[in-house]
């Protein structure tokens, strides 16, 4: 089996056998949905933006959380130093640390549509499904850049308190627990600031088929390239100091 | 050559941890790397297993550059700080790190010898130190290694474990393998040891037998009670003189002119024991007065 692939398997064995983990991360952002969400899908746009909205927080839990927590526990872990010892390339171990946080993320997602499935009567329409998934998951994907950053400059007891420090009020302040017009006024200018708002802006606009404007996507753009970056030279230099 | 440091230089800032460090060791040797905290011994571990680059210089593992590819897949390591993923079962943990090698052991193998097997469907999260250590020894074999990394093998380890450890190891030893120690208890290791680095201030202060050691430094242990408290005035040379009330230890290299200075001042000597000194001390020796 290849590598990368092993690795995957590996840790996604070793993660769905950590009931907070799966509890925490994959449930309660359906769960969330089904108690917040449910009640307020009246009709179809509500509908469809809160399935959005929900899906949007699952995918963003796991990112911060399967990289940024796990990324700062890793570091100060034996095993991964063993891992290090064994012949295969360093790329391997985190190109299968991030496809898992990955896999972890679409499941998360998933889990919100299959509990809309059950409890709403408006759904994505599949004509717009593809659209709706490549935004969702594109774009929250990038957001891994996010959970590396906080992986690499926390310590694994600051981890977890850092990646919610981040997590809950991007969220809340993005509009992906109430629409942005319901949120107190200074919060909704902040949010038009927000990387999570501007994530919102593109998931809202696949599922309800409108057109998304430049601005939106423009925004998460440069949030990206800036995370990205920053991931990047902290990554090097993690690696030099550890392994340099 | 099993292991090659060719003049390898480690700074970290303006520290230099490692100093010109050369010295090789071949196939099938059992080495002990040696020295107090603060020596290098780590750095040069590192270096060795693909961790860390040096600074200058080049080390090889048969003739492959350490942190090769090629490299990692002759060394087998198990390191002081041993850990796994706690919810994985150790049957798992070893058919995982199999699946890295080209010609891996078999798992129910490595699983009987070292005594895994009713642990075999345990979570590695609940296993004891001796048990995790025992997992390591088989992580660490389950390649096939020609050559074993052992890092304070014995820290944290219970009497059962270590005699599986140790017999093990011989086992392995006597098939072929290049071992390669550090360890706190030099009296375990001195059993295994054919060579002995002795590392200080980032320098190799000593490389030789333990044979050798104990030729360089002839040290021998006297313990002896007195009647009635004496000094030693005009007394011979030693390292190290201990009382406690009036019983007293002495290191010396001149043994037999201390039991002939205390025949001739007619100390009030009861009970006196000549021994050789251990391996710990004659080390401490060499590092303390650089006769290395």
């Amino acid at each position: 089996m290849n590598p990368v692939l092993r690795l995957c398997a590996f840790q996604i064995r070793e993660t769905f056998r950590q009931p907070l983990y799966v509890v925490t991360t994959l449930l309660f952002p359906s769960m969330f949905f089904l108690f917040f969400g449910v009640p307020n899908a009246t009709d179809e746009r509500a509908a469809l933006i809160l399935i959005s909205s929900f899906s949007c927080f699952a995918v963003l839990g796991v990112v911060l959380f399967q990289f940024g927590v796990s990324f700062a526990q890793d570091r100060a872990s034996g095993w991964m130093l063993h891992l290090r010892t064994l012949p295969v390339s360093p790329h391997a171990l985190w190109t299968a640390k991030i496809l898992t946080g990955l896999f972890f993320a679409v499941l998360a997602s998933l889990g919100v549509m299959l509990t809309a499935m059950v409890s709403v009567d408006y759904l994505v329409p599949n004509a717009r499904l593809l659209n709706f998934f490549l935004s969702l998951w594109g774009g929250g994907f990038l957001f891994a850049s996010l959970g590396i950053i906080i992986g690499l400059v926390s310590n694994p007891r600051a981890a977890v308190p850092t990646a919610n420090l981040i997590y809950l009020p991007l969220s809340f302040a993005g509009g992906l627990w109430l629409p942005p017009d319901a949120l107190p006024r200074l919060v909704q200018k902040a949010s038009e600031f927000l990387p999570t708002r501007h994530y919102g802006e593109l998931v809202w606009a696949a599922a309800l088929g409108e057109p998304v404007l430049s601005r939106w996507w423009m925004g998460l753009l440069i949030y990206q390239v800036i995370f990205a970056v920053t991931a990047v030279i902290l990554m090097k230099r993690d690696e030099g100091l550890r392994f340099g | 050559m099993a292991v090659r440091f060719d003049r390898v230089s480690k700074k970290f800032g303006a520290t230099l941890v490692l100093n010109e460090v050369s010295f090789s060791f071949a196939k099938g040797e059992v080495v002990s790397l040696l020295g107090p905290n603060g020596a290098g011994k780590s750095t040069a571990l590192q270096i060795l297993l693909g961790l860390r680059r040096p600074t200058t210089g080049s080390v090889t593992v048969f003739g492959e550059p350490a942190g090769s590819l090629a490299a990692k897949t002759k060394i087998g390591v198990t390191p002081q700080d041993l850990q796994f993923p706690g919810p994985m079962r150790v049957r798992e943990i070893l058919d995982f790190l199999a699946g890295f090698h080209a010609s891996p052991r078999s798992v129910p193998e490595l699983i009987e010898l070292l005594e895994l097997g009713t642990l075999q469907d345990r979570k590695s999260g609940v296993l004891s130190g001796g048990e995790r250590r025992r997992l390591g020894l088989a992580a660490a074999l389950i390649g096939n290694p020609e050559l074993l990394v052992l890092d304070e093998p014995t820290t944290g380890l219970d009497l059962d474990s270590k005699k599986i450890l140790w017999a093990t190891l011989k086992r392995e030893v006597q098939k072929g393998l290049t071992l390669l120690l550090t360890s706190h208890d030099l009296q375990e290791i001195q059993a295994m040891t054919d060579r002995v680095l002795l590392l200080a201030k980032g320098r190799v202060l000593y490389e030789g037998s333990l044979a050798q050691i104990h030729e360089r430094v002839n040290l021998q242990r006297l313990r002896f009670d007195l009647s009635q408290t004496i000094d030693f005035t005009g007394a011979p040379p030693a390292f190290e003189i201990t009382r406690e009330g009036l019983e007293v230890q002495v290191l010396t290299e001149q043994g037999w002119n201390w039991v002939r200075y205390l025949a001739q001042r007619e100390a009030p000597v009861l009970d006196l024991q000549v021994a050789d000194a251990g391996l710990e001390e004659a080390l401490d020796v060499l590092l303390e007065t650089g006769r290395a």
